[in-house]
């Protein structure tokens, strides 16, 4: 056996720590790639922070007294990952979502508890402040066992102090959990490959010294087979299963275990490489023990069980093994202390220490809060040294382990409740809590510290159990028993109230938690005014720009929906800060809601629509149909080519679909939650407009765009909430009708090119009458001398040129009234234009024998075109000298009827034929023969009448045709309902 | 197949889950014991349960993804 010196192992003790120092530094300032930092390996070994010195030295003690009861505690971690998707992910995404950054965070912020809070904080402190002692006992004793000297309390207080300072300056760097202490993480997955490698190394070398190799330990052991029965005789009688239970419970609750993967988790997925990964780091860990503890009955090192690791590596020879089986020992117990730490750390200022004083917002809140947490940090490793100081030597590595896993075990209810019982109340966890922490108490905690077994006492375990695991089945039975039954007791007597039925949902994912009314500040600078008074004006700043930019968001954000999220994110950064219960103090105080003001469910659609897409592959059996059903119905709104937005309570858009956009111009992330006044011109106005006007259908309306006119119709409808009656929301539909308004332009102006070819031929005749008329009235002049009669011709010549004159206006005013694309409307006089459009009429030669009267009185007048309304008088009268044989005669009469003016042309034509009535609107549809229509003057006649906001009525029979336009009058608003 | 899409990855793991309990907590654990298996039987088991969550990780994994 060599023995090393204590300043060869004190020395080699500092530099593995200085080294530890290194690797964090180096990660922290990027000097090692960004892929190894961010492997999922490395936070797979991260989580080797389960494994301490009672692993790495006391596993071979454990299994040489209990056989394979030793697994249990790696087994039944095993089962926990097992159950990743239902037990772990859920917790991680509550523990992300939320910032919870421990489990006293997890339950308080569930039960909505301030009292949650602590005492699961004082239970930690309790169960792992003996246990970070027992590493420090393990590293001054594992020096006594390689040096035989008798004080290692030197290089036990100056493992402790390095330990702490690790701790302050790489796990205490950033008071937001949502930045992650790499450096830390990295050093710590280095210490699980250390103790890995140190343990197989002494393993491979005490084997090869016992048995000359693998083949040797089976045949020692074929020969021996009382050995390999001493593994099992003890599980067969021991407490195996209560033994998984504990494992189980502090595979993922343990402080060291909760802040390793969920508070510093860097990507959710790296917990499903976890879920396998780990469990097969710990199987490589334990598989050498039992060849560990079969080596040592062979080669008999002399040491204690607990140590026979050191003793092992002592019988090689090789100082260099002993050294790094004893930094094996380092590595555990530092990786133990320094993330157990800050678990606790965390947890004691959240829950213990904050809520007696309070952020002061005279003062730095991250100053104060990093500062805080470092003085927590010292104080929880001094405990646990001056713990170790008070501590009897005489209790076995195992047995601190298995005391705080028990205290761990106590949770357990508390989590079912928490991810799969909304009734589970904050009163009912806390008796249990009490319940099972008062027998957790009596028969774990007190009996190594008085040395009497309470289970004894009390006859719930046989007398000489209480030094061994045994007395934890009953332990473990009792207590959780109690904890249990309270639990469910008085969670069904007590009721939840609103705040915490809202968390219980939202830890069940149940429901989407709807903002409880409106918020009574208006802008992030508001925000800022009002936690200024709590934490500071710095702080307060900072938190809202911190959560503006995490959210993607303005300083000039004033939509409600958006400020209720902002309100949440900052409610969120300031729980991984302070813990969930302050958080949400300091937000429900500050930034208050308007209870009194319940939004609309419309204003909700988004929120709702939010958190199903974020958990939509999380849905399963029909809530998953109705996912699918619900995305399928936006989407026929998404991909409809009409705009349709909607418009909650108030004047707010809650829907903007792809078609609007493109129409208006303004993408969905800037209109969702905003009011419509507040759109920019011309939309805003026209949409206020059109939704206070009493109509529901607006034709045609048109707005100038980049300085050119486009026409849409709008149609609005109010929204149902099913089972409610009207919601109050409003639905709009826009359909851009642009290229419909320039085709039929185009269209009128051939029509009217058209009919002034069928003109011509009449024309002609006009013009040349007077012109011939003129050109005699020439001849004559020429010869006569007569002054008075001169002047006779003259006058006559004038009058004959006045009238083709009035001819060649009338066809140029008629050519050119439709080719402008603005269209003014103002009053029209009815009588004069059916006298214009009777002159034009009579230009054609057909028309020329019918007999107009014009009976619209004098003063009647509408709101239209006057060229269109003299086009539509054109085509009608046009249609009726087609219609009539050679005595026929055109009617034009007028009259009120309710608030429309009705115009009836009435001819005594040979009238349209029943069977193609229907059709005579459709464009290019005519009776006439090639050459004498073109089909287009009913269809546009139809469409003038229709932008007027008129009707057309078409009565036809064998004695004639009676065409009936309903207008409005001048003196009726064009956009009122009629 | 609305029942097979039913079945989601909390399904997957509570069967390994029971699996595991059969394998390493019930009569049955006790049984192996006492018939002399071979002393890394345990870890064989062990050894099969995590193939099974490893398994089930890799389809998480993917879908994460």
């Amino acid at each position: 056996m060599i023995r090393i010196d204590l300043t060869t192992l004190f020395v080699s003790a500092v530099l593995y720590l200085l080294l530890l120092f290194l690797i964090a530094y180096a990660t922290d300032r990027r000097w090692l790639p960004g892929w190894l930092i961010r492997h999922p390996a490395v936070s797979v070994l991260s989580l080797g922070v389960y494994a301490t010195s009672w692993s790495y030295y006391g596993s071979v003690g454990f299994a040489q007294q209990q056989g394979f009861l030793f697994i249990t505690t790696y087994l039944g971690l095993t089962l926990a990952f097992v159950l990743t998707p239902v037990l772990l992910m859920p917790i991680l995404r509550l523990t992300r979502t939320y910032q919870l950054t421990s489990v006293a965070d997890l339950f308080a912020f569930r039960f909505n508890s301030q009292a949650v809070g602590v005492l699961v904080t004082l239970l930690m402190l309790a169960g792992v402040l003996p246990y970070i002692a027992l590493q420090i006992r393990a590293v001054a004793e594992s020096t006594v066992v390689l040096t035989q000297d008798s004080s290692p309390q030197a290089l036990a207080f100056w493992f402790v102090v390095l330990v702490s300072v690790f701790t302050i300056i790489f796990g205490a760097r950033h008071v937001s959990p949502r930045e992650k202490h790499e450096g830390m993480v990295v050093a710590i997955a280095f210490e699980s490959l250390m103790k890995l490698f140190a343990l197989l190394v002494v393993a491979a070398i005490a084997v090869y010294q016992a048995f000359g190799g693998l083949g040797g330990m089976q045949t020692w052991l074929e020969q021996n087979p009382e050995h390999l029965q001493a593994l099992y005789e003890p599980v067969r009688e021991g407490p195996w299963a209560s033994l998984l239970v504990l494992a189980f419970a502090a595979g993922f609750l343990l402080p060291r275990q909760f802040h390793m993967l969920f508070t510093e988790n860097i990507k959710p997925r790296h917990l499903y490489t976890a879920s396998w990964a780990f469990p097969l780091y710990l199987l490589a860990l334990t598989l050498v023990i039992p060849p560990i503890l079969w080596a040592a009955q062979v080669l008999q090192p002399g040491t204690s069980p607990d140590y026979h690791v050191l003793g092992l590596s002592q019988l090689s020879g090789s100082p260099a093994l002993v050294v790094l089986a004893y930094l094996g020992g380092i590595s555990a117990a530092s990786a133990m202390v320094v993330v157990s730490t800050l678990a606790i750390s965390s947890m004691t200022l959240n829950h213990l220490v904050l809520p007696l004083i309070r952020p002061q917002p005279h003062r730095d809140l991250y100053d104060a809060l990093r500062w805080a947490r470092r003085t927590m940090i010292a104080a929880i490793i001094a405990a646990g040294y001056g713990f170790y100081m008070i501590m009897e030597p005489t209790s076995g590595l195992v047995g601190w382990g298995l005391i705080s896993f028990l205290a761990m075990a106590q949770m357990l209810p508390g989590v079912v409740g928490l991810l799969f019982w909304p009734r589970a109340t904050a009163s009912g966890f806390i008796a249990g809590l009490i319940g099972g922490t008062a027998i957790w108490t009596t028969t774990a905690l007190l009996p190594p510290l008085t040395g009497t077994s309470t289970m004894v006492w009390l006859g719930l375990a046989a007398p000489g159990a209480a030094a061994s695991p045994a007395v934890y089945q009953s332990a473990t039975f009792w207590s959780l028993s109690a904890n249990v039954l309270l639990f469910v007791l008085v969670s069904l007597l007590s009721r939840p109230d609103e705040r915490e039925r809202e968390a219980a949902a939202v830890c069940r994912e149940l429901t989407p938690v709807m903002p409880l009314g409106r918020l009574r500040a208006g802008s992030p600078a508001q925000f800022v005014e009002k936690l200024t008074s709590v934490m500071g004006e710095k702080a307060a700043r900072a938190e809202v720009e911190k959560a503006l930019r995490e959210l993607d968001m303005r300083w000039d954000e004033s939509r409600p929906g958006n400020l209720y999220g902002l309100r949440n994110q900052i409610q969120r950064n300031l729980s991984g800060m302070m813990g969930p219960v302050l958080a949400r103090m300091i937000v429900d105080a500050r930034l208050e809601l308007d209870r009194e003001s319940r939004t609309a469910l419309a204003q909700n659609v988004r929120l709702i629509e939010e958190r199903l897409e974020t958990s939509r592959t999380r849905l399963r059996g029909l809530a998953a149909e109705l996912d699918r059903l619900r995305r399928y119905h936006r989407q026929i709104i998404e991909d409809l080519p009409v705009g349709v937005c909607a418009i909650a309570q108030g004047g707010r858009l809650v829907r903007w679909n792809p078609a609007i956009q493109r129409l208006t111009g303004m993408p969905m992330a800037e209109i969702i939650g905003r009011r419509v006044d507040e759109l920019p011109p011309p939309w805003g106005p026209l949409l206020v407009d059109f939704m206070d006007s009493r109509a529901d259908h607006w034709h045609k309306q048109e707005v100038q765009r980049y300085g050119r006119s486009r026409w849409y119709s709008l149609h609005k409808a109010a929204i149902e909430e099913p089972g409610r009656g009207r919601s109050g929301d409003t639905v709009l539909l826009i359909e851009d009708l642009t290229e419909m308004q320039l085709l039929e332009q185009e269209l009128t102006h051939s029509e009217r090119l058209a009919s002034i070819g069928r003109l011509a031929a009449g024309v002609a005749h006009e013009i040349g009458n007077p012109v011939t008329g003129i050109s005699c009235l020439a001849q004559e002049l020429r010869e006569e001398t007569d002054p008075a009669l001169i002047a006779g011709h003259a006058d006559d010549i004038l009058q004959q040129a006045q009238r083709i004159n009035n001819i060649v206006q009338s066809l140029v005013r008629y050519a050119h009234g439709g080719s402008t694309g603005q269209r003014v409307m103002l009053p029209v006089n009815l009588h004069e234009t059916v006298a214009e459009a009777t002159r034009l009429t009579m230009l054609s030669r057909r028309a020329r024998q019918l007999a107009f009267e014009n009976r619209i009185p004098v003063n009647l007048h509408t709101l239209a075109d006057s060229q269109q309304m003299v086009q539509v008088f054109v085509n009608l009268f046009t249609n009726a000298a087609d219609a009539c044989a050679q005595d026929g005669r055109v009617v034009v009469s007028a009259r009120r009827r309710g608030e429309w003016l009705e115009i009836v042309i009435e001819d005594n034509g040979c009238g349209i034929p029943a069977d193609v009535q229907n059709r005579v609107l459709e464009p290019f549809f005519t009776t006439k023969q090639p050459g004498q229509g073109t089909g287009l003057g009913l269809p546009l006649v139809y469409n003038i009448i229709r932008d007027c906001g008129g009707q057309l009525d078409i009565t036809s029979n064998d004695s004639g045709t009676a065409v009936t336009l309903r207008l409005q009058p001048a003196d009726t608003p064009l956009t009122e309902e009629v | 197949m609305p029942q097979l899409q039913d079945q989601g990855p909390g399904t997957h793991s509570v069967l390994i889950f029971l699996l595991a309990v059969f394998l390493v907590a019930s009569p049955f654990t006790t049984w192996w014991m006492s018939a002399a298996a071979p002393w890394y039987f345990i870890y064989a088991l062990w050894i099969a349960i995590i193939v099974l969550t490893w398994l089930l990780a890799r389809r998480l994994r993917r879908d994460t993804d």
